[in-house]
């Protein structure tokens, strides 16, 4: 029977094989649903990586923000390079989380949460205000990167997508291999006990503020993506709604599991779309969708279908699971 | 000590213009204005203690994320409506509508909640957001999107001269419906049986139960003690705020706050959470209007940086974290 990773990475392979071919027949439309999954897709992967070491954020958005923000402003403001602005704007999302962790990592569990929700919210008050970008009204005319020089048009809404499809596939890649690495595996140890991990000499506060600064760099390339797909910025951006939303897609996909994230946030993007152009009341059948995810499958559909493979294997071979048993 | 990303946001945030500060500050020193805002504030204060100490103490006692206790406020507010449209007067509201709140509460707990109890915050996360869109559109399907007005007892309609200054008796009302709560719940937490078994199942839930005390009526029972409390809050908020869908969502977030920042699971914590907020959130707006949103989020970040648990939460949640 397979083990708890080849599982996993089936269902991401599975996802990324799936936008592909989907993208190839889509039309317009549906290219845009697309880049639109996929770039939530890269935010929640972002979230999933700080939930590996335990720790919930509900401010995310705030993270996202920071990209969205540095790159119009580098942008359409300063009228820099958009190819100069991406990674300023990755960077600068690695380095507000730096500092935001300094303080905030202190905290776990509900007030952690609260945290990051505050100073979310607080990027979202400046940007509410904001003169420089408009204010609550927004702003528009974020250009796109420039890669034709390899031959790539990132104008086009098809290449957009299968750009950022490949770009969530490598990151998702990427952070299997974080997750497998000694550093990925400090991180579950915390999220299982972070006391032990202590009195056994490591350094949780560091770990969790590494774990952080990643996740703030991820989001913040999200972020830098979303503002060029939607081609406009405002603070809505950076609403707790926005935080939510994550947060739903993560927990509906499975928390911990990594492709859990991709998952989700794609049956939400799809979701949200079927439902709103078919009901009038859709959010009463989104709501029922969550209610039911969260009492038939409290994992989320990866957990779930983790579980499931697990009973399957203790069926077979009782001896030889208990020993994969939490391989993450 | 400021977090290092506020500081950031306070160099690229524009310069609040100096005269609305001025003014701001200037209206301040007219007595009859600080009165005035102090009994907002006061009054605020009072709404988010009704709806806050339910959500802390089902916190602290089963370690439930109820999102959807707004909900319930929520719903309260369009009960009182509809007894208000049937031509009810205002006190049979006060009078049933929590009540009604506090079935469907209880019944939905039973029905829905009670099943992610173990399932960890996430799932209840999950859930009660799940509650919330439909309990939103469920109202949006009866009543309609648009906002509707409940009257204000005609008892309490004029304004009342107190020391100099007059203030609307009704909302000098809520402030004393909000006392009576908080003394009520004083005694009946510090001095009755009942009380007794909470604060145990708060403190330490497994000894608890190991003594033979059933957590789980006496959570039932609380549970139902709190959305009563949240049903109030919706039908004395009703006349001053208005009713609305959505109106759930707009609140739980500031009652979200005041828990945390007073800390989990006893009632001295929501009382300073509330005031403090209930205060920051009005003096904010006539301080800094432009910032007025920032200051209860710094309220909170400074609160928790230094004290990571909240100021006052019950001995359970007094370790770090």
């Amino acid at each position: 029977m397979a083990s708890r990773a080849f599982v996993r990475r089936s269902i991401g392979l599975a996802l990324i094989v799936g936008a592909v071919v989907a993208q190839s027949f889509a039309g317009f439309f549906t290219q845009e649903l697309i880049a639109e999954a996929a770039i939530l897709a890269i935010f929640a992967l972002s979230l999933d990586l700080l939930a590996t070491c335990g720790l919930i954020s509900f401010g995310h958005a705030g993270l996202l923000g920071i990209g969205c923000y540095v790159f119009a402003g580098l942008t359409v403001l300063a009228g820099g390079s958009p190819n100069l602005a991406f990674p300023v704007a990755i960077v600068s999302g690695g380095a507000v989380a730096f500092m935001v962790g300094l303080f905030a990592v202190r905290t776990t569990g509900a007030f952690f949460i609260m945290v990051t929700l505050a100073v979310a919210e607080m990027l979202y008050a400046w940007g509410f205000r904001s003169k420089m970008f408009n204010g609550a009204d927004g702003m528009g005319g974020i250009p796109r990167i420039d890669l034709t020089a390899v031959g790539i048009d990132l104008n086009n809404p098809g290449t957009f997508a299968l750009t950022v499809i490949v770009v969530c596939a490598v990151i998702w890649l990427l952070l299997e291999l974080v997750v497998a690495s000694p550093f990925g595996r400090t991180l579950a140890a915390i999220r299982q006990n972070p006391s032990r991990v202590a009195a056994l000499g490591g350094h949780v506060y560091f770990y969790r503020l590494a774990a952080f600064t990643a996740s703030g760099m991820v989001a913040a390339l999200a972020g830098a993506f979303k503002v060029q797909h939607i081609n406009f910025i405002s603070p809505d951006l950076v609403s707790w709604f926005v935080s939510g939303d994550v947060l739903i897609a993560v927990v509906i996909g499975g928390i911990g599991t990594l492709v859990g994230g991709p998952l989700g946030a794609t049956l939400l993007v799809l979701l949200k779309e079927t439902l709103s152009s078919n009901l009038g009341h859709w959010y009463l059948f989104l709501g029922m969708i969550f209610a039911f995810v969260a009492l038939l499958m409290p994992k989320g559909i990866v957990g779930y279908l983790l579980d499931l493979n697990d009973r399957l294997a203790a069926r077979k071979r009782p001896s030889e699971c208990r020993q994969t048993e939490r391989a993450t | 000590m400021m977090s290092p990303s506020t500081s950031v946001i306070h160099r690229r945030r524009p310069r609040p213009p100096l005269d609305t500060t001025i003014h701001g500050q200037q209206m301040l020193s007219d007595p009859q204005f600080f009165a005035e805002q102090f009994l907002n504030s006061l009054q605020f204060s009072m709404l988010l203690f009704l709806l806050a100490i339910g959500l802390s103490v089902v916190f602290g006692l089963m370690d439930y994320l109820n999102l959807s206790h707004g909900t319930i406020y929520m719903f309260a507010a369009y009960v009182a409506f509809s007894i208000a449209q049937l031509g009810g007067s205002f006190w049979v509201a006060l009078a049933v509508a929590p009540v009604v709140a506090a079935a469907v509460g209880v019944s939905l707990y039973f029905l829905l909640l009670k099943r992610a109890e173990t399932g960890g915050h996430l799932t209840q996360v999950l859930l009660t957001v799940g509650v919330i869109y439909m309990g939103t559109d469920l109202i949006r399907i009866v009543y309609g999107d648009l906002p509707k007005g409940v009257p204000q007892p005609e008892s309490l309609s004029s304004a009342v001269n107190l020391f100099g200054i007059l203030y609307p008796a009704y909302r000098l009302f809520i402030i004393a419906i909000g006392l009576l709560v908080m003394i009520v719940l004083y005694f009946a937490l510090e001095r009755t049986r009942l009380g007794a078994l909470v604060r145990a199942g708060v403190d330490d839930r497994a000894t608890a139960e190991t003594l033979g005390i059933d957590i789980g009526k006496v959570f039932a029972l609380v549970f139902g003690i709190g959305t009563y409390l949240a049903g109030v809050a919706g039908v004395v908020a009703a006349p001053v705020f208005g009713v609305y869908p959505g109106m759930d969502v707009s609140i739980i977030i500031l009652v979200l706050i005041v828990v945390v920042v007073g800390g989990l699971g006893s009632l001295k914590g929501v009382i300073v959470g509330s005031l403090l907020i209930g205060f920051a959130d009005t003096f904010g707006k006539i301080l800094l209007p432009q910032f007025a949103m920032m200051m209860i989020y710094l309220v909170m970040a400074l609160v928790l940086i230094f004290r990571p648990s909240g100021l006052m939460p019950a001995r359970r949640f007094s370790a770090s974290g």
